[in-house]
């Protein structure tokens, strides 16, 4: 190949590359969970469980990336509480949806069963996503409240509701 | 008597024999007189306060910490805003070596440095030669860990932000 068809092959990559105006990229904005909304979401998701005497519930509030942004594990929590209130705050962060509806839609024989092949995700009910619009910008999950997978749920709610108020 | 039946004696016998033996053995031994164990332990309360206290004495900065209980597992933890990948994890294994090791993280590094005999320690899981993880203390008892990572004024800063937590808690751990 002669040294001009290289340079030409070359300048129709640039143009190519210009027609998708790179030049004009911008960082993504995203909203995320701060540490002090992280704090207020546990605190909201411990009250609500107060009201039905659940006073020994485990929390953790995931943020946008699905990682952990806090974790309080209850004094009497069982060993598995921890890491099922972290994969359920995860699973509702993942699918943006609660754990429950999740647990719901993906049970055996439906076409989403396979989803729960996936690393983290628990189909239990206790994990809320923190909604900002449409976007999900984090998870809150509750493990241990006296009221199952609905009591735990309404707490993790709370805690989801309280972050997503102070993010908009 | 039929050789079934003396068969069937002796097996009797020797039940017997195993029997004594066994009560003999337990009345001997001291189990009959075992406890169980009560251990003092941090709880999430103390765990918050804790951190709440640190956060204050460290308030330049947002930082990453995590309190661990008796056996070293984390029973409050929250990443700083703007956190690098890195600092949630240090938190944890910063109050980690603290509480494992009964010293401040800082002063296990100089106990396990490469010219010294415990420098193998440094290859167990989860410690970390970093300062600013502080044990908890219950008198000779440790009952938790804090660990911080993120400190505008690094590792001192860390640890006097962890001792600071500690103190607002020291009153009752007796």
């Amino acid at each position: 190949m002669s040294r001009m068809s290289q340079t030409l092959i070359g300048m129709t990559g640039a143009a190519a590359l210009a027609a998708f105006s790179f030049a004009h990229a911008a960082p993504l904005m995203e909203k995320n969970i701060s540490q002090e909304e992280a704090m207020m979401g546990y605190q909201a998701a411990l009250a609500e469980c107060r009201k039905t005497n659940s006073n020994d519930i485990t929390v953790v509030v995931v943020d946008r990336a699905g990682q952990v942004a806090l974790m309080a594990r209850s004094n009497n929590a069982a060993p598995h509480n921890l890491d099922l209130a972290r994969r359920k705050a995860y699973t509702a962060r993942t699918f943006r949806v609660s754990s429950m509806t999740w647990r719901d839609r993906s049970a055996a024989n439906t076409p989403a069963a396979g989803q729960r092949l996936l690393t983290d995700v628990i189909p239990l009910g206790g994990g809320f996503p923190v909604m900002v619009g449409e976007e999900a910008a984090g998870g809150v999950g509750v493990s241990g409240s006296r009221g199952g997978q609905p009591g735990d749920e309404a707490c993790a709610k709370a805690g989801a509701e309280a972050i997503a108020a102070d993010m908009r | 008597m039929p050789t079934s039946l003396k068969l069937l004696a002796g097996g009797v016998s020797a039940l017997a024999i195993g029997f004594a033996t066994i009560a003999l053995g337990a009345a001997v031994t001291p189990m009959v007189f075992a406890q169980t164990l009560t251990q003092k332990n941090i709880s999430l309360d103390q765990a918050i306060a804790v951190v709440q206290g640190a956060m204050e004495a460290c308030k330049d900065s947002s930082i990453s910490i995590t309190v661990v209980d008796r056996d070293g597992e984390v029973r409050f933890a929250v990443r700083a805003n703007g956190a690098n990948p890195h600092n949630f994890e240090l938190s944890r294994r910063k109050a980690y070596t603290a509480r494992t090791f009964r010293m401040p993280s800082a002063d296990w590094i100089k106990r396990t440095a490469p010219d010294q005999e415990l420098y193998g320690q440094r290859q167990l899981r989860e410690v970390i030669p970093l300062g600013g993880g502080m044990p908890i203390m219950a008198g000779e008892e440790a009952i938790g860990g804090v660990g911080i990572s993120g400190a505008k004024g690094g590792q001192p800063a860390e640890e006097a932000c962890s001792k600071a937590g500690i103190a607002k808690i020291q009153g009752q751990l007796s």
